[in-house]
C-alpha cells in the first residue's frame, strides 16, 4: 500500500508538470474524434479494416502521443532507448516496485481519461453504438478498457528502453504492423465482421461473459506488464 | 565505523571497452577522485556503484547492501549527480525541488536556498532553457542539500565559471564537516583534485592503475637533474627519463643506486600532482 501511494505521489507529482501541456493535446485529441466520428462513417454497415485501423490507433495510441516528451521512449547514449523520465527516476531513492507502478499509473492518468471520453462519444455519435442497450454498451467499455490494459499496457512497459539499432526497429515494426494487419484482415475474411464491430457483437449477445473474460484478461495485463518492465529494468545496462 | 562503499573484483565489458578488475574501498570522511584519461570507465563506475548498470562479475556493497540485490535501502544513504541530467528538461528549478526534496529524509533547504542565491540560478526556468553553467549549478543545489552519507559526483565542474568553482568547493568541505561524510568525485580538473582529495583513484583505459593517498602520492614522486646523460638502461624505480632527467616513483631505491654507481645529481625536486597523474596515465608508464 506505501508503495501505491508513492507510486500514485511521483506519477501526480510528474502530472502535474505537464498540466498544461496535457490539456492541450486532450483537447486537441478531442476535437480529431469528433471529426472522425462525425464526418468519416467507419461504422456504417460493420467496420471496415480501415475503420478498424483508425479506432485501434486512436484508442491505444493517442494517450500516448498526448504524453509529454519527456516521457517518451527516446534515445539515452549509443543503442539504448528508454524514456527520460524512467531514468530520472531510476537516480533517485526510489523502489523498483514504486517507480514501475509509477509509470503505469502516469500512463493511466493519460490513458483512461481519453479512452472512457472517446467512449463516451462513440455512444453520443454512432447510432450503432447508441443502439446497443446499456448493459451491452457497459460490457462494450469494459471489453475496451481491458484492450486498454492488456494490450495497451505494453506502452509504459516500453518506458524502460531497450537496445534498438535500426536493424532491430525495423523487424519489430514490421512485425507487428504484419500481425496487426493478419489479426484484422482474418476478422473481415473469417468472420466476415470487423474488429471493433466484432466487439460491439459480443457485448450485445454475451455481455456478461464478455465482461468477465475482458476483467480477466486485464487481470492478467495488470499483473504481467509491471513484471515485464521491472524485468527490463534489471537487465538493461543504462550507460 | 563500517565502509560505505565496498567494490570487490568488479569487471564490465562494453563492446571493445573493458573496465577491471576494481576494487575499491571507500572509508567514512574521505574524499576519493576518480581519475582517468577520457572513456577511462569513471562514468561507467558511478553508474555500476548506482546500478544503473549490471556488472558482469564481482560486487559492489553500498552501506553492506549488494546493490544489485533485493534490498534497495541504501539508495537513500546516496546522492548522485550524473554528466547530463536525463529526464530534467521539462522541469523548472523549483519543481524539481518539489520532486526530489520529499524524497531525502535530510534535505537541508536552507543549504539549497544559499546555493540557489549564491549562484543566482533561476528557479522559474525549464532546465532546458538553462546554460550549461547553470544547468550545472542548479544540479548541483539539487544535489547536496540531499545530506546522505555518501555524494557521487560525476564531472562537477565542467561548466563552472572560477568563482562558482571556488564558492563550490568551499561548500563540499563545508559539507564534508558536518557529520560521518564521504564524496566520490569524478574529475578532469586538477585544482578539484588538489583541494578536495584525500584519495586518488586512478583509472586508464578501463584498468585500475591503483587507489593512492594524495599526500603518499605527490611524497613518492621524485625528479633528479644528473650532472651527465644517462647511458644505464634502467634504473630502479624509474617512470620516465629525458636526457639528464630522471623521475621515479621509489626515490630511496633511486638514490642508492644512482650513489652506487657514483652518478651525481645537481638538483631534485618533488613533482606536480598533475604530472603525477600524467605519468601514471601514459600509455608507456
Amino acid at each position: 500500500m506505501k508503495e501505491w501511494k508513492q507510486a500514485f505521489w511521483l506519477a501526480g507529482t510528474e502530472w502535474k508538470n505537464f498540466s498544461k501541456h496535457a490539456v492541450f493535446t486532450y483537447t486537441l485529441c478531442l476535437l480529431y474524434i469528433v471529426i472522425v466520428f462525425a464526418f468519416l462513417p467507419i461504422f456504417e454497415g460493420g467496420t471496415t479494416i480501415v475503420g478498424d485501423i483508425l479506432f485501434i490507433v486512436i484508442f491505444l495510441l493517442f494517450p500516448a502521443w498526448i504524453k509529454p516528451k519527456e516521457s517518451h521512449v527516446q534515445k539515452i547514449s549509443g543503442e539504448i532507448w528508454a524514456s527520460p523520465s524512467f531514468i530520472m527516476l531510476q537516480q533517485l531513492p526510489i523502489r523498483k516496485n514504486v517507480i514501475v507502478k509509477s509509470r503505469f499509473i502516469f500512463h493511466s492518468f493519460y490513458s483512461f481519461p481519453f479512452q472512457l471520453t472517446l467512449l463516451l462519444c462513440l455512444y453520443i455519435l454512432t447510432p450503432e453504438v447508441r443502439n446497443m442497450g446499456f448493459s451491452a454498451y457497459l460490457a462494450f467499455v469494459i471489453i475496451w478498457l481491458a484492450i486498454s490494459i492488456y494490450i495497451g499496457f505494453f506502452l509504459p512497459t516500453s518506458d524502460g528502453g531497450d537496445i534498438i539499432n535500426w536493424k532491430t526497429l525495423l523487424g519489430s515494426s514490421l512485425f507487428f504492423i504484419l500481425l496487426g494487419a493478419a489479426i484484422l484482415t482474418l476478422f473481415h475474411a473469417v468472420l466476415d465482421v470487423g474488429f471493433v464491430e466484432w466487439t460491439i457483437r459480443i457485448a450485445q449477445e454475451f455481455p456478461l461473459l464478455s465482461a468477465i473474460v475482458s476483467i480477466l484478461l486485464a487481470a492478467c495485463g495488470f499483473f504481467y506488464w509491471p513484471r515485464s518492465l521491472k524485468k527490463t529494468m534489471e537487465k538493461l545496462d543504462y550507460l | 565505523m563500517k565502509p560505505f562503499v565496498e567494490i570487490t573484483q568488479v569487471k564490465k565489458k562494453i563492446d571493445n571497452f573493458h573496465l577491471g578488475p576494481i576494487n575499491l574501498t571507500i572509508e567514512p570522511g574521505t574524499i576519493t577522485s576518480l581519475v582517468g584519461n577520457n572513456g577511462s570507465g569513471k562514468s561507467t563506475l558511478m553508474k555500476l556503484m548506482m546500478n544503473l548498470a549490471n556488472t558482469d562479475s564481482g560486487s559492489i556493497n553500498l552501506f553492506n547492501q549488494n546493490v544489485s540485490g533485493d534490498e534497495e535501502q541504501w539508495k537513500s544513504f546516496v546522492s548522485y549527480q550524473s554528466q547530463k541530467m536525463i529526464g530534467w528538461d521539462a522541469f523548472t528549478g523549483e519543481n524539481l525541488k518539489c520532486f526530489i526534496a520529499p524524497l531525502y529524509e535530510h534535505w537541508d533547504e536552507q543549504l539549497f536556498q544559499r546555493i540557489v542565491e549564491h549562484f543566482a540560478i533561476p528557479l522559474n526556468q525549464r532546465f532546458s532553457k538553462l546554460s550549461q553553467g547553470s544547468q550545472q549549478k542548479l544540479t548541483l543545489a539539487l544535489t547536496i542539500p540531499r545530506n546522505t552519507p555518501l555524494l557521487l559526483l560525476d564531472e562537477p565542474t565542467a561548466y563552472l565559471d572560477i568563482p562558482a568553482k571556488t564558492h563550490l568547493m568551499d561548500i563540499l568541505v563545508e559539507w564534508m564537516d558536518q557529520g560521518e561524510r564521504s564524496i566520490i568525485i569524478a574529475s578532469h580538473q586538477i585544482e578539484d583534485i588538489k583541494k578536495l582529495s584525500d584519495y586518488l583513484f586512478v583509472l586508464r583505459n578501463g584498468e585500475m592503475i591503483g587507489n593512492f593517498e594524495k599526500e603518499a602520492l605527490t611524497e613518492r614522486y621524485k625528479r633528479y637533474w644528473l650532472r651527465s646523460e644517462l647511458t644505464e638502461s634502467s634504473i630502479p624505480g624509474e617512470v620516465f627519463r629525458d636526457r639528464v632527467q630522471v623521475v621515479s616513483n621509489h626515490p630511496k631505491e633511486t638514490e642508492h643506486y644512482l650513489q652506487e654507481k657514483g652518478l651525481q645529481w645537481t638538483n631534485q625536486s618533488s613533482l606536480d600532482l598533475e604530472e603525477i597523474i600524467t605519468l601514471l596515465l601514459s600509455p608507456t608508464r
